[in-house]
């Protein structure tokens, strides 16, 4: 699903990645873990294109996204979900048109719409707040619907840069709880999170990075063991 | 998806606020200049069409010379439509009629005939024809009304063309800061279309329209001012100087603001598209 092949990503004479492999199989939930500056939303970026590497390949779906020419890109990410820190919802906008936003911008019919929101709201478990402005809404709540809006095309890999960063860790658990639902639906998921207490809980793949570099990765891992 | 479109640019067009009216002002202001010099250098050239086409030319023969002869060989040239044979003895009969002269005067007039060619792209070639002849002593033709209205054309063109181009700028920086609002108002929105994968003509189309939108507004303002003038200058050349104007004119100022209004339209969505380009290529990353 997932490779990177001795992937270095340099920012003016800045290392970010230095010669980082690993490979995430289909189904599998991961977590990229790391402190500030380790390169974890660079591995990211360069997952959803926004980057290309200084040197190596990145692989999704076996296509190497690197080479990807830019006429590409808003086909490639239209088969991921992308889940943010600060949400990036729209203010002006409620709950349910937030999520069908992209759908109407790549202009599928009204009533698939309508089906595949709904779908993804009730994921979310917020077919309540369909109607609500982001504002009226709390903070996990807003994580919620931005991950809905994620699902709604029905990725294959979920991308989620540090989707807990903004919340308390009572939010932080049940957005983790979600997307392992999530995950359990046959999504593969990869989270770049530095939320020790939660990846601890959660028992799965843990990746650690530190200045650039890998120094472990455990199938079963928690944040505590790799520091 | 045609909707979506022109439902995003509708509110693009609301978020711009009173920059709209800016744009559109001052690209109104171009397309007025432009239109008003376009307007007269299409009626310039339709006068000096007329006058041309009504001109005819006098050729002025020396006593040697047969002038009936030299009418049949005229008469023969091609494009050569109509001929005067004026014979210089019944023009001097002619002229003594009207005014005492002593009887001992020599008659001064030369043989003359007056000749009309088909077409006035063939006046020129057929008077320097004619002027190689043999016993040509003059030909006569009015250029100068001609030559004068042609050079104040000429003049009328390059100083509109010059305050046109300096506002065409102006209206491209203009527009290019107006889409740059836009985009800076919608930073967040396009981030999140373009990272859930949604084309870069959706993201960009709305600005372009956007564009369009002040180019169609923009000449459909500009035209009524133009139409109006345009009339009220007509309908007063008629009534004042009509006499002395060439036939056929009023059915050309009908017909000519319909295609001006076309060619403002135009140039408006290339002045107005071209400060969209800019804005979306310079601060729009997809």
């Amino acid at each position: 699903m997932i490779q990177l092949i001795n992937v270095t990503k340099i920012y003016n004479e800045l290392k970010a990645l230095d010669d980082v492999s690993f490979e995430i199989t289909q189904g599998e939930i991961a977590f990229l873990v790391g402190p500030s500056g380790a390169g974890k939303s660079t591995i990211m970026r360069l997952l959803y294109r926004e980057e290309k590497p200084t040197s190596g390949q990145v692989f999704v779906s076996n296509v190497d996204v690197s080479r990807l020419p830019n006429s590409q890109t808003p086909l490639l990410r239209r088969r991921m979900g992308i889940v943010f820190q600060d949400f990036k919802l729209l203010p002006n906008k409620t709950s349910y048109e937030n999520v069908a936003y992209p759908l109407y911008a790549i202009g599928m019919d009204r009533n698939e719409i309508k089906k595949r929101v709904h779908g993804a709201l009730k994921v979310v478990s917020l077919t309540n707040k369909a109607n609500d402005f982001p504002k009226s809404l709390s903070g996990g709540e807003r994580q919620r619907v931005g991950i809905a809006r994620a699902i709604v095309q029905g990725p294959s890999l979920l991308i989620a840069d540090e989707p807990t960063g903004n919340l308390d860790p009572v939010t932080s658990m049940e957005i983790f709880q979600l997307l392992e639902r999530i995950n359990q639906r046959g999504t593969t998921v990869i989270v770049a999170t530095h939320n020790q207490q939660m990846v601890d809980q959660m028992r799965k793949r843990v990746i650690n990075l530190i200045n650039g570099r890998i120094i472990s990765d455990v199938k079963t891992g928690t944040y505590t063991a790799q520091i | 998806m045609a909707y979506r479109m022109i439902y995003e640019t509708a509110q693009d067009i609301w978020r711009g606020g009173w920059s709209n009216c800016v744009v559109i002002s001052i690209l109104t202001s171009v397309l007025l200049i432009f239109g008003f010099v376009l307007q007269v250098s299409f009626g310039l050239n339709v006068i000096s069409q007329k006058l041309t086409d009504q001109m005819e030319f006098s050729i002025y023969l020396s006593g040697d010379v047969d002038i009936k002869n030299f009418a049949l060989k005229i008469g023969k040239m091609p494009y050569v439509n109509r001929i005067e044979v004026i014979d210089k003895d019944i023009a001097w009969h002619e002229f003594k009629k009207n005014f005492t002269i002593d009887e001992d005067f020599q008659n001064p007039l030369p043989d003359t005939i007056h000749v009309r060619v088909s077409r006035s792209d063939y006046l020129k070639s057929t008077i320097t024809a004619v002027r190689k002849m043999q016993g040509v002593i003059d030909i006569n033709y009015a250029p100068g009304v001609l030559g004068f209205i042609n050079k104040f054309r000429n003049f009328l063109q390059l100083i509109g063309a010059g305050i046109a181009i300096l506002l065409a700028f102006v209206t491209v920086v203009i527009t290019a800061n107006t889409i740059h609002l836009v985009i800076h108002s919608r930073q967040n929105e396009i981030e999140v279309l373009r990272l859930m994968g949604v084309d870069d003509w959706y993201i960009r189309g709305p600005l372009i329209l956007q564009g369009i939108f002040y180019a169609v507004l923009a000449s459909t303002i500009a035209i009524v001012p133009l139409f109006t003038l345009h009339t009220f200058f007509w309908e007063t050349a008629q009534n004042s100087i009509g006499s002395v104007l060439p036939t056929g004119l009023p059915q050309y100022s009908a017909s000519n603001i319909l295609r001006i209004y076309y060619i403002l339209l135009v140039a408006g969505i290339i002045v107005s598209g071209s400060g969209c380009i800019w804005s979306t290529r310079k601060y729009l990353k997809i």
